[in-house]
């Protein structure tokens, strides 16, 4: 775009063979990303002071994360072990939505080349909510080979994670019907589709419940701190969750009083369908 | 939420089913109140003035409403189903409970 100024057309032939020159290839991961968080941001300001009719036309022109994703991949695959390129790869992972063969291809450049570095911990936070198989050997090799106790325990803790929405999909996939399971393949492709659709749920929920186990008996681990407290007591607030609190669980009594005072029990209302609505009057 | 749980409450009263509350307000006289001028007939546990009561805590509820549907043997079926799903998923398991005995005979 910038040989738009020089007019001649001359100057514009010079300065297309300077664009594809190694020099300006060279832009860096943090470059590129800034360069569409400035974008971003100028965007979100025309919306901001945008009426509602214009605003439908502006929508469309929200900048994408994943035009970024060929030039990130270029900085992967140019130094795949550089710094840059686990910039490259961490941004698309964390930030940058990726999803289906990016994302896999994102995290696949991470476990080859970047394993043991010191800011994976978010990464692994990103990864607990991507059920493929990837990420999941991933988490389990980082969680192996990281010198670093903090991202260990991330990984540790994001396995569990990433075991129990592994199991959620395969309940999800039971009886789904062929275009579902397209989609699906689109989201985290076909290996994953491939490896849940003879999964045992059961057996991931198991999976969860030891790695959350694990996080809460290691004291490496147990102490990380994590949002206003400890990775530990996530760790139990999830496994309570796993274990008593699932569908297809029986749910814990409630054994308590009544907005007036009087007693009042879960278990008294057996025999019906139950409602229970946690509310406010806010 | 309240004209659906009420039409809810109204339609069903004569089915097994119950609509139960656990209710985090901080004043008890406040919202007794609330509950006679807004017509909610249904009983609420009290948790105990606060969001990270007694009840929601050991639930794990971070957001609210928090919505679990139990079927008639107390296992927990769907979570969080509102409006239209949540019309669904109680007639689901209405619907199953008077098929239930039939399927048992077939059994035999």
């Amino acid at each position: 775009m910038r040989n738009k100024h020089m007019g001649p057309s001359t100057l514009g032939l010079v300065a297309s063979a300077f664009l594809f020159s190694p020099f300006l290839c060279a832009q860096s991961a943090k470059e590129v990303i800034a360069e569409h968080d400035a974008a971003y941001r100028e965007w979100m300001d025309s919306y901001r002071s945008a009426s509602k009719e214009e605003r439908t036309t502006l929508s469309s022109k929200r900048p994408r994360p994943n035009k970024l994703f060929p030039r990130l991949f270029a900085i992967i695959d140019a130094e795949p072990a550089s710094e840059d390129a686990l910039t490259a790869a961490n941004w698309m992972i964390t930030r940058g939505q990726a999803t289906g063969a990016d994302m896999n291809r994102a995290i696949a450049s991470l476990l080859q080349n970047h394993t043991k570095s010191e800011v994976l911990a978010i990464t692994c936070s990103a990864l607990g909510r991507t059920p493929t198989i990837v990420a999941e050997n991933f988490l389990t090799t980082v969680e192996k080979v990281s010198p670093h106790a903090k991202v260990k325990a991330q990984a540790c803790m994001n396995l569990a994670h990433l075991y129990k929405r592994q199991a959620g999909l395969v309940n999800t996939m039971t009886g789904m019907p062929e275009a579902g399971l397209k989609n699906l393949v689109g989201y985290y492709g076909r290996e994953t589709v491939d490896v849940l659709k003879t999964a045992d749920a059961t057996k991931l929920e198991k999976r969860a419940e030891a790695r959350y186990q694990q996080v809460m008996d290691n004291p490496e681990y147990a102490k990380v701190e994590y949002g206003r407290g400890t990775l530990a007591m996530t760790a139990k607030t999830n496994l309570y969750e796993l274990r008593f609190l699932s569908i297809g669980k029986t749910a814990p009594e409630i054994d308590g009083e009544d907005i007036d005072g009087n007693p009042m029990k879960l278990s008294d209302y057996r025999g019906k369908v139950v409602v229970i609505d946690f509310w406010g009057d806010w | 939420m309240y004209p659906h749980e009420r039409s809810l409450v109204k339609r069903l009263k004569d089915k097994p089913f119950a609509l139960i509350g656990v209710n985090s307000d901080r004043n008890r006289e406040t919202i007794k109140q609330v509950c006679k001028d807004k017509n909610i007939s249904w009983r609420s546990f009290w948790n105990g003035g606060s969001t990270s009561g007694p009840i929601s805590s050991k639930w794990n509820v971070r957001g609210w409403p928090t919505i679990y549907i139990l079927d008639e043997k107390g296992v927990i079926r769907f979570k969080n189903a509102r409006g239209k799903a949540m019309d669904d998923a109680i007639e689901t398991l209405l619907a199953e409970m008077s098929q239930g005995p039939q399927t048992q005979k077939k059994g035999l």
